[in-house]
């Protein structure tokens, strides 16, 4: 019987009536991100890590770091007594300082020294330094190549766990179950690595690496781009997919599927699928409201860019699901499994839509960024990315504190998420499965009709 | 201090700033032929360093061009310090010549202009095509910019029988969104890309990424006859350009300018 999680067993309840937490808790997490950001981040700020590839590889590393914590390591060596009997302030500057150290370490010793010193010398700043690259330059450079391996570490990480559901390890005790699936999602990072980014960073130098890497890069003739924003595109997409499944969605329609193995493979391949298509569809939509990408020009023309803008996209979509699931509980849970997925579903990508046009209305105002869509100073990711992981610590490492808290032994937590009966293989089931599948279809040609006209209807820059 | 004690305010920028001998900046004289033989002076941009701006427009001999009036407009491509700054050293020697900026500038930069002591006509461009005079046109830019800059306008000018001529301060918005521009919008002769001067941004601390290869390889279907490029384009961006087989017109390394891949300081190129 598969261990279940931490944070799958634990149990929170309000600490205040009404609205309360919800409220004291979207002002706790935004008032911790703007200090965090102003001190980290802003190019304004103090340290000004928004440079922005070393901002970013710091953000996307301390989430896939809390996501080994919480996810793989199931907070071992941490025991249960002390998560559960551990001031959540202390658990979570705890939690937060031992993620920082751990992305430190990773940083320091696996990337820069054992990788830099000893095989690919662009992890290393220092040896870029040497080789007559500036210092600036040597950091964004190291840095852009280390973050992508966290982008496609905050993909496979969750979805072995949570898709694969930890197969072949799941039974296993901690710390044997983490190291097995800690190394194994490791190893097929490296592989995903070589293939969908080392080809990139081979041409990042004058001449291109043709003897070391693939120059041009694979996806040069499809992609319409020799930049590894193609890859960073599906990948984002995957990531967001994956927590999709496993917040708004509930796993479904894949948790309807018995037999174990079929139902893991089926998850892990379907929402690759998913994110595949999700990219796809993303950048096509950029086609119909800004015009046909130009190859070689700047912004919000460029394909390079518009690849990277579907992830960026995908993460104003992740940023509302996973608060209506953390904060409100998934939000809508008072009809069927379907209905209520679909309408979360709905309500994410108009709280996505407003989001987006708030960020980019706003934004420039109080972050620090550059006005506009796309510009090296402009990348919604990282404040988004940096939102999230203050709302994970808030929630993974602190219970919820400070409106919500553990519910004490003997408590019964009131449900505040739906329970469903099991749905059943029925012939109204493939009715609905062909209604539905019908009814995508129509979705998807109104959005093509509609599209152009929503952005012209919602002008952000005049 | 301005617009008259510009020695003391330079001083003044030179001690607070961290390596004020490179604050060149970028101007360029632009002199066209009508047909009917009569010719016109544009001075694109006004540099940064009021020491170097000065020196150089003595050296070119451009103050005696202001002071004479015959230069018809300053057109100042975009807010940033490297093209807009120098303002007051144009202002020193032709206070009532027109100023032409894009729209987008913050109300700081209008004060600047007052500031430098600008008595003449102001007219800002609005988005797009902007005509200057027959066959010749800026055309603005809406483009994020960093330092807060919002806003960019650029040349084009139509060469009788050669083809159209993009001319540039930084082209933030892009080398090929500009001519992809002119394709759609602009009629000229030969139908055919003639030449690009200026300033490109691609490459300006000869840092490199993967979209820039994007662009040196879409370069080649623009078929461009003469590349003049210069200032923030990048040497390894013009080295990368002629390894192409582009024809990028080389310079004298002259005045500072480090090396002879492209144009520099006091190069000319003719387009006629």
């Amino acid at each position: 019987m598969e261990t279940p999680l931490y944070l799958e067993e634990r149990s929170l309840v309000k600490r205040y009536g009404g609205l309360w937490p919800i409220v004291i808790n979207t002002i706790f997490v935004l008032a911790l991100f703007y200090v965090s950001w102003w001190i980290f981040q802003d190019p304004r700020g103090i340290m000004r890590m928004y440079t922005p590839y070393v901002g970013y590889m710091w953000c996307r590393w301390l989430l896939v770091i809390m996501i080994w914590i919480a996810y793989i390591f199931d907070f071992w060596p941490f025991s249960r007594t002390w998560l559960n009997n551990t001031h959540p302030v202390i658990k979570g500057v705890t939690l937060t300082l031992l993620t920082v150290a751990l992305f430190t370490i990773v940083l320091k010793v696996f990337f820069e020294t054992i990788l830099g010193e000893y095989a690919i010398a662009y992890f290393s700043p220092a040896r870029l330094q040497q080789e007559g690259i500036v210092e600036f330059y040597a950091l964004e450079y190291s840095a852009q190549a280390i973050l992508m391996f966290a982008a496609i570490a905050s993909w496979l990480s969750p979805a072995w766990v949570i898709a694969a559901e930890g197969a072949p390890w799941g039974n296993l005790k901690q710390p044997v179950k983490g190291f097995s699936i800690f190394i194994f999602t490791f190893f097929i990072s490296v592989i995903v690595y070589l293939v969908a980014f080392h080809p990139h960073m081979g041409i990042l130098f004058d001449p291109w690496q043709k003897f070391a890497s693939i120059t041009p890069p694979w996806w040069e003739d499809f992609a319409g781009t020799v930049h590894g924003n193609f890859n960073i595109a599906w990948i984002m997409c995957c990531t967001v997919i994956v927590w999709m499944h496993e917040t708004i969605w509930e796993r479904y329609p894949f948790s309807m599927i018995e037999t174990p193995w079929i139902r893991r493979t089926a998850s892990f391949f379907g929402i690759i699928a998913i994110a595949v298509a999700l990219s796809f569809f993303l950048y096509f939509a950029q086609e119909l409201i800004w015009g046909e990408a130009i190859r070689g020009t700047k912004r919000d023309a460029s394909p390079d860019w518009r690849w990277l803008h579907v992830g960026e996209m995908a993460i104003f979509w992740l940023l509302p699901a996973l608060y209506m699931h953390f904060y409100l509980k998934n939000g809508i849970n008072r009809y069927s499994q379907l209905v209520n997925i679909l309408l979360r579903t709905i309500v994410s990508v108009l709280g996505a839509v407003v989001l987006y046009y708030v960020y980019y209305k706003t934004s420039h105002l109080f972050l620090g960024t550059q006005k506009g869509f796309s510009h090296p100073q402009q990348f919604p990711m990282i404040p988004l990315i940096w939102l999230i992981n203050i709302m994970l610590i808030n929630y993974w490492f602190m219970d919820g504190w400070p409106g919500w808290r553990l519910a004490e032994a003997g408590e019964v937590a009131k449900v505040e998420h739906a329970s469903y009966q099991k749905t059943a293989l029925s012939p109204s089931f493939y009715r609905g499965l062909v209604g539905g599948t019908v009814g995508g279809v129509a979705v998807y040609f109104a959005m093509i009709y509609l599209l152009p006209f929503m952005g012209n209807a919602l002008i952000i820059f005049k | 201090m301005l617009p008259n004690k510009l020695e003391e305010a330079w001083k003044i920028t030179s001690e607070n700033s961290v390596n004020p001998q490179n604050s060149g900046g970028f101007s360029a004289l632009i002199e066209i032929e009508r047909l009917d033989g009569v010719k016109k002076k544009y001075l694109l941009d006004s540099g940064w360093s009021y020491e170097w701006i000065d020196a150089s427009f003595k050296r070119e001999g451009i103050d005696k061009m202001l002071q004479n009036n015959e230069i018809e407009a300053l057109i100042i491509t975009h807010e940033h310090f490297d093209h807009f700054w120098g303002l007051p050293v144009t202002m020193k020697y032709a206070p009532n010549i027109k100023i032409v900026i894009p729209d987008g500038f913050y109300k700081e930069g209008l004060q600047y202009i007052k500031d430098s002591g600008h008595t003449g006509e102001l007219v800002v461009n609005k988005k797009g095509r902007n005509d200057i005079e027959p066959g010749l046109c800026a055309y603005t830019f809406d483009v994020p910019i960093i330092c807060r800059v919002f806003g960019e306008q650029s040349i084009f000018a139509n060469v009788q029988g050669k083809g159209l001529v993009s001319i540039t301060g930084c082209c933030h918005q892009g080398i090929i969104q500009f001519a992809d521009t002119a394709r759609n919008e602009l009629k000229y002769d030969n139908d055919q890309m003639y030449g690009l001067f200026g300033g490109l941004h691609i490459s300006p601390f000869d840092d490199w990424d993967p979209k820039y290869d994007d662009l040196v390889i879409s370069m080649k279907k623009w078929d461009f006859q003469k590349i003049g490029c210069n200032h923030c384009t990048g040497l390894l961006t013009a080295e990368k350009f002629v390894r192409a087989g582009y024809p990028v017109i080389k310079g004298t390394a002259q005045y500072r300018t480090k090396s002879k891949s492209y144009l520099g300081n006091g190069d000319t190129i003719t387009f006629g």
